[in-house]
């Protein structure tokens, strides 16, 4: 009989309990008695699963999180500072196929000193020497480049110079030039503010290499 | 055995939540799992060029074609490189080089290219990269004039 009276009673505690774990507070409603408390236990183990907490030892895997985190911050290679530099690639396309459409553009103003040449040819020697083409005829280092072109480039707001902004730069290296020097002749012409600089485009290369 | 007055149950336990912890760790290696598979696409090990000048900009945040030339020993390529996929130099590399050049840009009209070739690499093996750039250009049915060539450089002079 008091066995009887127990069990319902014991489940009750043990459905409190149970609640006492999801909640965030960690404990509901008071502690239950003793007496009570022992008499679930004779109850037997069927209640007594109920109010116990499913606990994983988080240890292996934090460590194992951790593990990843430093090989990953480790074996990241951040990009340097990498700048773009444009490259007109019309005016290479349109050197190669000669198509009456992509001719290339008069400049926008004619001008009575206008130059007849088509564009200035810099040839860039594998020793990074640069060949001006006419009207410049004239070789050059790449720090006498950047000079003469800076002189030459007719800005507003200054006298002078030769060539109008929109005059186009065809940079041509030679096979065995560095990829640095030719890129230096072509910033050379962009940082003196040419805007159509281009690499010249040969007809009938496509194998690479020499 | 009596451990404290206070807590008559025996001694008060030490539990720290590990759950923000977790979180953070996991988003983090998430994170950097990302980062890395990126970088590993578009960043072939060269060095690039560094011009003399301040005049080359910063890269924007337009969507862009990474075509690289895998530098091999004295100036030389190994191959071109378009995202994770690698093209011999020779003739038929370079063809399915402009075929994948066009998949790539087509539908896209005002895609940005960037050509990133290492400094000592000898221009004869970086004009065929260009060429290809062109030739893709034309295949795919962009307007020369929209497109946008870029070459990658290092920024800042070289004291800075």
């Amino acid at each position: 009989m008091a066995e009887a009276a127990a069990d319902p009673r014991s489940a009750a505690i043990d459905a409190m309990r149970a609640m006492a774990f999801a909640s965030p507070e960690g404990r509901v409603g008071r502690r239950p008695r003793r007496g009570a408390a022992a008499s679930a236990r004779r109850a037997g183990r069927r209640s007594r699963g109920i109010g116990v907490a499913l606990r994983t030892n988080m240890t292996p895997m934090i460590d194992v999180v951790f593990q990843l985190l430093v090989f990953f911050i480790a074996t990241t290679r951040y990009a340097p500072d990498e700048r773009v530099i444009a490259m007109d690639l019309g005016r290479r396309a349109a050197a190669a196929t000669n198509a009456p459409e992509a001719a290339p553009a008069p400049p926008p103003q004619k001008d009575p000193f206008a130059l007849d040449d088509e564009s200035l040819r810099l040839e860039v020697a594998p020793d990074g020497t640069v060949k001006a083409g006419p009207p410049l005829r004239r070789s050059l280092t790449t720090a006498q480049l950047r000079e003469v072109l800076a002189a030459e480039i007719r800005l507003p707001g200054r006298a002078g110079g030769m060539f109008e902004p929109a005059f186009p730069v065809v940079v041509a290296p030679a096979d065995g030039t560095p990829w640095e020097s030719a890129v230096e002749a072509l910033d050379a012409a962009t940082a003196a503010g040419f805007r159509n600089v281009g690499f010249e485009r040969r007809p009938g290369t496509a194998e690479a290499g020499r | 055995m009596r451990a404290s007055r206070i807590h008559s149950r025996g001694p008060g336990s030490f539990e720290a939540n590990m759950t923000p912890l977790i979180d953070m760790a996991f988003l983090l290696i998430v994170f950097f799992v990302l980062v890395s598979q990126v970088a590993s696409a578009e960043f072939v090990q060269l060095e690039l060029p560094r011009p003399a000048s301040d005049a080359a900009q910063r890269p924007d945040d337009r969507q862009r074609i990474v075509l690289n030339v895998v530098p091999a020993r004295d100036g030389g390529a190994a191959g071109y490189r378009l995202g994770k996929r690698e093209f011999a130099p020779d003739r038929e590399g370079l063809r399915d080089l402009v075929a994948a050049l066009a998949r790539a840009m087509k539908g896209q009209p005002g895609v940005e290219v960037n050509i990133r070739a290492d400094r000592t690499t000898a221009y004869s093996w970086v004009r065929p990269a260009m060429d290809a750039v062109a030739d893709g250009l034309a295949e795919s049915g962009i307007d020369r004039s929209r497109a946008r060539v870029r070459l990658v450089v290092l920024g800042g002079s070289i004291d800075g």
